[in-house]
């Protein structure tokens, strides 16, 4: 099947989102992310519910109060608790923290919904065709062995005649079920080798099913992400995009620098968005 | 096209060789049937002609391929193997990748792939599911993309061993069905070892029968039933019940190999006459008196998911004490489930209503059963259907002994010698060192029977427990039950396998889509039935 | 169906951009609203770099009068000027000097003026300058002479009454309104204010100003009363209109140093929450510091008047007057008083040395009793300064800004400290008193509370002393409370709730509320933070001793978090323990770790943290010039020892000489 950007320029698209927005904790950034992310979620299909957004805060509430309470960096004390200073700086952190935190979370689910098990195959590709095939078999016997294991499960407790109680009798059936469960993932990856071994496997130098194309789209895409990117880490290089907290909070706006890095990566976080068959394409996906 | 001369084959680490001086050949487009009872070297015959998966062992004889001799170090695409777990054989994750994967093995490029794919798919009429997950495909449709899997390298033998012993007898029947459009269709050489003779025998070319590792017995199918009946071999069991219930030795006439042959017969009637006659003859242990309601069900919903329909409708049964009960049903008509209620294993998230009554204990549908105290006699035993998942010991001994150690010490010496052998597994007494990986399935399956009734159970649950036995064993395993309905445990037998069903049931229920349809003595039951019912009710309705 | 999708694609990049740009705005505005001390320390630091140029222009004119005078030091050229101590305009000088910060010993000045007050017969104005001189330089009240009698009626009188009657031991209100009244009667029409005449003249404008400022300081805006305040936007707005077009001010025709020297002295005079934005913007301080420059001769002093336009001829008022008035408005500049004059007096007048018998030190029982008295004289101090501070706190509540108030005690205080070690007649001491005196004028330069940047209008709120510890408990509370809500709801919407997340949400919930109202909030700002500052740098008792304490976060461009000051420690203090009282007296945030021995690590001290400037980078701390080995919880230290913490960039190498 036709797809219309390949997947190594998504994996490229999200690994350069992900690691800008780790590296620069800088609130426009973070900012830009959170747009474009709930954009994707948008175009995704999935709903955001209360729930994200109760979730999202509570951990940012968390992380923003509970990080004065181990950290007494910064300049301006607000008050002392216990001996310990509780400074503004620190707050400002714990909520920095807090809000990369979700971002990356965002983005990171974002990531797992657009690059299916296809796509992180073609990410190999032929270069990596055992990474490839060992990933397409872990997606493929993950799901087989939970399954087994709920079938050990509900073995177990009819030998034992219930359900566990207590902490000491669950541990005891989890490890059994562990033993069991490796025993029988063991005997039966015989079968699976053999199997490998009927259809050919090592017969011949292995060639690789290449479903995607790079059409003229996904090489564009690729390298303007490449290129905003680079334009995004210059500007950081040259001065821009600071966010310092400790030990006063001073963040860099205003500069040029930052202006041309902000709007590098707001570029960069749009870009497959700006071609519609793209969208198109990920929301015939899940339709 | 292949030619077997003179094979012996000696497992290595083997005393007796499982494989004694066979010779045969196979010629292109014949469809083989290789029969014969559990290890009689079906498998390692057919590993034999398939040099990656020959196993390693002393080997004399040679295996010739199309004029050339075939060693263990060849690779030859051209043979294509199907083993009986589908679950196990389906390596990727997509049912495209499953086709692609046995053609970049082969190193083939990128379009040809695409093209061979994309025209196997049409012919099989996979372009719906080309991009659907494996693990959602059903065991049937599993084994089928196994084989269009393998036929798309461009197969010209098939070997396959008991490809259906996972499957139930629906999707085996749709499997065969399968086989036979592709031999019809494209002539490749099919070379079959099963137990499940009923459907298939009648359609193979030539039967092979073997027995400790020998040929025994070669030819078409009827002439070999003719053999295998002349001689009351016990394998005759197996054969399909057309040719057993219509065979008389008198008349000079080869048995019949399939129904539709035996009512193009100008003297079918008078031969269902004839076998009524016979089966009315036969003792039948009458069902016990009426002792009493083990298992009570009422108006129970149960379901798993909250969006998804209920897998139990307003379900209402009763299971009478000390007999055996059979519930039969389609797939998906919720058997499983129904049994998993009963014994009180229930997943986290599920939702329902209603009250199951054991033996007097009433509790709700969605409860989950704790475990009670150590010791305390379990009422329910409930033996599922992949064995394997009860065996946590390293020793088949441990594994006996696991959790009853107390009833083992006070049972003294011998206690679980006397024990295996009082239930027909004496079997196992050879094997206690031994892991319990190691037995073959159906002393794994005697095996966990032992861990069950070793603890005293009232109630005993069975789920598809005659997966993958062949007829003898089956037969064996019908006395067990029916000694220990003899003994006063209630039995529930949910099962695919109607014949056997009828073997050893005393009730039947249909199970369909969630609701008991009706509940009977079992034999009125598959009587009356017209097209779900036992072979043998198909063979003497007229 | 395309035209659709790119409108919506369009309109789509449009909200995005339009969302980014709106919360980036916001975000700005936020910044500016300045949360945090010191951010956009440009506004702020300019200032403090105006005022260090101001000082400098003032060590330029130092450096010349010392030339001219022939002193190699300032001390000498303070000693030298001694003999005319109180009867010359170099009386000037010395306050500059004082202002200015130097660390001089005044001993000799104080001690000629305090024999020049013998005089039988000073005028009033002669009499209140030179009691009002010796205050500046540190030295108490002239006993004999009651500030309150005022014998001439002129306003030369009147102004220094003025002044006088607020450096002096707090009178009452009515002593402040006759006097303040008495000037405010002596108003002209025109708002101004002259020797004689109906025309204002802008030294004495600006002089009745200074007054004014000290009276205001005194009492508080509250107390003054709105006629005062009339009175001083009535005089600015006249001085603002007799500016000249160069910024500079003309008296009778002249553009002079003086006259701007004393319009700068007059600006200096109040705090930014005396008098709003608009009074003081009647008069352009730029343009007038600006014009004021010009008078700087090329050797460093300054000309009483340009001649053709350069200024050539040194003038001593000149000079002195105008390092008076740059040393002033630096004061302000940098946030402290930039009165001249002190405003409120000790509470016990303590003679000078000469007055006092003098007993040679022979034997320890003479040393016994000066421990005595300076023990004690502590004590008292402490109790005194107690008593001072409860009493500054009652009347200037009006004030926002507590730095006035610190200033004050600490001005005060150091008087004390100077005075009561004086009673010991330890040379070596004196010099202590000098440099805790300069220290302490350095303190509050670098002591810098966060100046407001231009156009904000927030108000310290955390510095407020009436942000008490159970508001923030309660706030605390609100928070957790909040917490607990959201993380409940969080729960319910979600697809897997079990009642174990709620139960769990709910145990943690109460465990932090209970931690909220179980454990001990002080608030920097409380009282108990003024007597900490004040108990470390008091007198020494027994068995304890003075060292002293610097931190060093080495930056450029920016001053020391702690200059150097001196401390009261115990035997048994460690360094950790000395620095974590002085960190919480001094405002600033530490962040340790003490390990399960014991040992303290010190990660993180005012904002600086361990690791921010490289891989060696991190606090360390030397005592008498050695680098410390062990850790700072188990160096004891002895008297005199001076401990610098200071902020190493590669483990230590950097900073140990």
């Amino acid at each position: 099947m036709r797809v219309y950007l390949h997947s190594r320029t998504w994996f490229l698209y999200f690994v350069m989102v992900i690691v800008i927005l780790m590296t620069f904790w800088h609130p426009v950034l973070l900012l830009i992310s959170l747009e474009s992310g709930l954009l994707w979620w948008r175009i995704l299909k999935r709903r955001l519910t209360a729930g994200h957004i109760f979730a999202a805060l509570a951990i940012i509430g968390v992380l923003t109060v509970a990080n004065p309470l181990i950290s007494s960096n910064g300049a301006t004390i607000l008050f002392y608790l216990n001996g310990r200073a509780i400074t503004t700086e620190a707050l400002a952190y714990g909520f920095l923290f807090a809000s990369v935190l979700v971002c990356t979370l965002l983005w990171c689910v974002i990531l797992s919904d657009v690059m299916t098990t296809d796509r992180w195959l073609n990410v190999c590709g032929r270069r990596f065709w055992r990474t490839g095939l060992v990933l397409t078999m872990v997606f493929r016997f993950f799901p087989l062995f939970s399954k087994q294991w709920q079938k050990i499960r509900e073995g177990q407790e009819a030998l034992e005649g219930g359900s566990p109680v207590g902490l000491k009798e669950t541990f005891r059936m989890t490890k059994r079920e562990l033993l069991c469960m490796l025993t029988w993932s063991l005997e039966h990856g015989f079968v699976t080798a053999d199997a490998m071994l009927a259809r050919g496997y090592g017969a011949a130098r292995r060639t690789f099913f290449n479903r995607e194309k790079y059409g003229a789209a996904s090489i564009g895409i690729a390298l303007a992400i490449a290129a905003a990117f680079a334009a995004v880490i210059t500007a950081a290089v040259n001065g821009g995009l600071e966010a310092q907290i400790y030990p006063y909070v001073r963040i860099h706006m205003d500069g040029c620098m930052d202006i041309v890095g902000s709007a590098a990566f707001f570029l960069l976080c749009h870009l497959p968005m700006i071609s519609h068959k793209v969208i198109r394409e990920e929301r015939r996906m899940r339709s | 096209m292949i030619q077997v001369e003179n094979m012996s084959f000696t497992y290595s680490g083997a005393a007796r060789p499982s494989l004694s001086d066979i010779s045969l050949k196979i010629a292109p487009g014949e469809f083989v049937l290789l029969c014969g009872p559990t290890g009689c070297g079906k498998s390692t015959l057919l590993r034999m002609l398939k040099p990656e998966l020959t196993p390693a062992g002393e080997r004399t004889g040679r295996v010739v391929y199309k004029d050339r001799e075939i060693g263990t170090e060849d690779r030859l695409p051209e043979i294509g193997f199907v083993m009986q777990m589908p679950e196990q054989q389906v390596v990727t994750d997509r049912v495209w990748h499953e086709l692609a994967f046995s053609l970049e093995n082969l190193g083939v490029t990128s379009d040809v792939i695409r093209r061979r794919s994309a025209e196997i798919a049409a012919y099989f009429d996979l372009e719906k599911s080309f991009e659907k997950d494996t693990n959602a495909l059903s065991g049937g449709e599993k084994q089928q993309l196994v084989v269009a899997s393998t036929m798309i390298m461009g197969c010209k033998v098939l070997l396959l061993d008991e490809p259906t012993s996972q499957l139930d007898p629906i999707a085996a029947n749709r499997f065969f069905l399968w086989l036979e459009q592709l031999r019809r269709e494209f002539g490749i050489t099919i070379v079959l070892a099963e137990h499940h003779l009923e459907e298939i025998y009648g359609e193979t070319d030539r039967v092979i029968y073997m027995d400790n590792g020998r040929i025994q017995a070669q030819g078409k199918p009827a002439q070999v039933a003719h053999d295998l009946l002349v001689g009351g071999d016990a394998f005759s069991a197996a054969l399909p019940t057309v040719s057993r219930l219509f065979y008389d030795g008198k008349s000079g006439r080869d048995p019949f190999v399939s129904l539709r042959e035996a009512k193009a017969a100008p003297d079918y009637e008078n031969l269902v006459a004839a076998a009524k006659v016979k089966i009315a003859g036969r003792e039948r242990v009458s069902a016990p008196a009426e002792a009493g309601t083990a298992v009570s069900l009422s108006n129970v919903n149960f379901g798993y998911d909250e969006s998804s329909p209920a897998v139990l409708n307003k379900l209402s049964l009763d299971i009478p004490a000390g007999a055996c009960t059979a519930i039969v049903g389609g797939n998906g008509s919720g058997k499983s489930t129904l049994l998993k209620v009963i014994a009180g294993i229930v997943p986290d998230k599920k939702y329902g209503a209603g009250k199951v009554k054991i033996l007097g204990e009433t509790r709700a549908v969605t409860e989950k059963k704790k475990k009670t105290t150590a010791g305390a006699r379990q009422k329910i035993a409930f033996l599922m259907q992949d064995v394997s998942t009860l065996f946590t010991e390293e020793t088949v001994y441990e594994e006996i002994v696991s959790g009853v150690k107390e009833k083992v010490a006070a049972g003294g010496e011998g206690f679980v010698e006397n024990f295996l052998r009082e239930n027909g597994f004496a079997a196992l007494t050879d094997h206690f060192k031994q892991h319990p990986y190691d037995l073959s399935g159906g002393e794994q399956q005697m095996l966990g029977l032992t861990k069950l009734l070793l603890r005293d159970p009232q109630i005993l649950l069975l789920d598809e427990p005659t997966k993958g036995m062949d007829a003898v064993a089956k037969e064996e395993f019908a006395a067990l039950i029916a000694k220990k309905k003899a003994n006063g445990m209630t039995i529930i037998l949910v099962t695919h396998d109607l014949d056997f069903a009828e073997l050893c049931a005393d009730y039947a229920a249909m199970l369909f889509r969630g609701e008991i349809l009706s509940k009977e003595r079992a034999d009125r039951f598959f009587a009356d039935n017209v097209f779900y019912t036992t072979h043998k009710n198909r063979a003497l309705n007229l | 169906m395309q035209n659709k999708m790119r409108r919506r694609r369009h309109s789509l990049i449009m909200w995005s951009l339009a969302v980014v740009l709106l919360l980036a705005s916001f975000f700005d505005a936020f910044n500016s609203v300045g949360l945090s001390r010191r951010v956009f320390a440009d506004t702020a630091s300019e200032r403090v770099s105006t005022a260090e140029q101001l000082l400098a222009r003032c060590r330029e004119a130092l450096s010349w009068k010392m030339k001219a005078a022939g002193a190699a030091t300032e001390q000498e050229l303070l000693d030298a000027m001694a003999a005319r101590a109180g009867r010359s305009p170099e009386d000037w000088y010395v306050l500059a000097m004082a202002k200015m910060g130097l660390k001089l010993d005044y001993s000799k000045y104080a001690n000629a003026l305090f024999e020049v007050c013998k005089d039988p017969e000073p005028t009033d104005v002669e009499q209140y300058r030179r009691y009002l001189t010796a205050r500046a330089i540190g030295y108490e009240d002239i006993p004999g002479t009651a500030p309150e009698k005022l014998k001439d009626k002129g306003i030369m009188s009147a102004i220094y009454r003025g002044y006088a009657v607020a450096a002096g031991r707090a009178p009452s209100s009515f002593v402040y309104s006759e006097t303040q009244n008495a000037l405010i009667a002596l108003k002209l029409a025109d708002g101004g204010y002259a020797l004689m005449g109906e025309t204002s003249d802008v030294d004495v404008t600006a002089f009745v100003l200074q007054a004014y400022g000290a009276l205001l300081g005194a009492q508080g805006k509250n107390a003054a009363g709105a006629e005062l305040m009339a009175a001083v936007r009535d005089g600015f707005a006249v001085l603002g209109k007799r500016q000249s077009a160069d910024g500079g001010y003309a008296s009778f025709g002249t553009a002079n140093a003086e006259s701007g020297a004393m319009v700068l002295l007059a600006l200096a005079a109040f705090s930014d929450e005396d008098i709003s934005s608009d009074v003081r913007n009647s008069v352009r301080a730029r343009a007038l510091i600006a014009a004021t420059d010009r008078f700087q001769t090329a050797k460093g002093g300054f000309a009483h008047a340009l001649s053709d336009g350069v200024a050539s001829m040194e003038n001593d008022l000149a000079t002195a007057q105008v390092m008076c008035a740059y040393a002033a408005y630096a004061s302000y500049l940098k946030g402290t008083s930039g009165r001249l004059y002190p405003v409120k007096a000790a509470a016990e007048p303590v003679v000078p040395t000469t007055q006092r018998p003098t007993e040679k030190p022979t034997g320890s029982s003479t040393e016994e009793t000066t421990q005595k008295q300076t023990e004690e004289s502590a004590e008292e101090t402490i109790q005194k300064q107690t008593e001072a501070s409860t009493e500054e706190t009652t009347e200037e509540t009006a004030e926002v800004s507590t730095e006035e108030t610190k200033e004050e005690t600490r001005e005060s205080s150091s008087a004390e400290t100077i005075v009561s070690t004086e009673a010991s007649t330890a040379s070596t001491e004196t010099t202590e008193n000098s440099s805790t005196k300069s220290t302490t004028i350095e303190d509050l330069n670098e002591n810098t509370p966060s100046a407001p940047t231009e156009g904000s209008d927030i108000e310290k709120s955390e510095d407020d002393s009436s942000t008490s510890a159970s508001t923030v408990r309660w706030i605390m509370t609100a928070v957790v409370a909040g917490l607990i809500l959201l993380a409940l709801l969080a729960n319910t919407c979600s697809k897997r709730r079990s009642k174990m997340t709620y139960a769990l949400i709910l145990v943690l919930g109460a465990a932090a509320l209970i931690f909220v109202w179980v454990s001990k909030i002080t608030l920097p700002e409380q009282a108990t933070q003024k007597q900490q500052q004040t108990y470390l740098e008091r007198l020494p008792a027994q068995g304890e001793f003075r060292i002293e304490i610097c931190i060093d976060q080495r930056v450029e461009g920016e001053e020391m978090l702690l200059t150097p000051r001196l401390v009261t420690v115990s035997e048994d203090d460690t360094v950790f323990d000395i620095l974590q009282r002085v960190t919480m007296a001094y405002g600033i945030a530490i962040d340790y770790t003490k390990s399960m021995v014991g040992t303290v690590y010190v990660r993180a001290i005012g904002g600086h943290a361990e690791f921010d400037r490289g891989a060696g980078s991190g606090w360390v701390f030397l005592v008498n010039d050695a680098l410390a080995t062990t850790d700072a919880g188990s160096v004891k230290l002895s008297a005199g020892d001076v401990v610098r913490w200071a902020y190493t960039l590669d483990l230590g190498k950097d900073v140990s000489p």
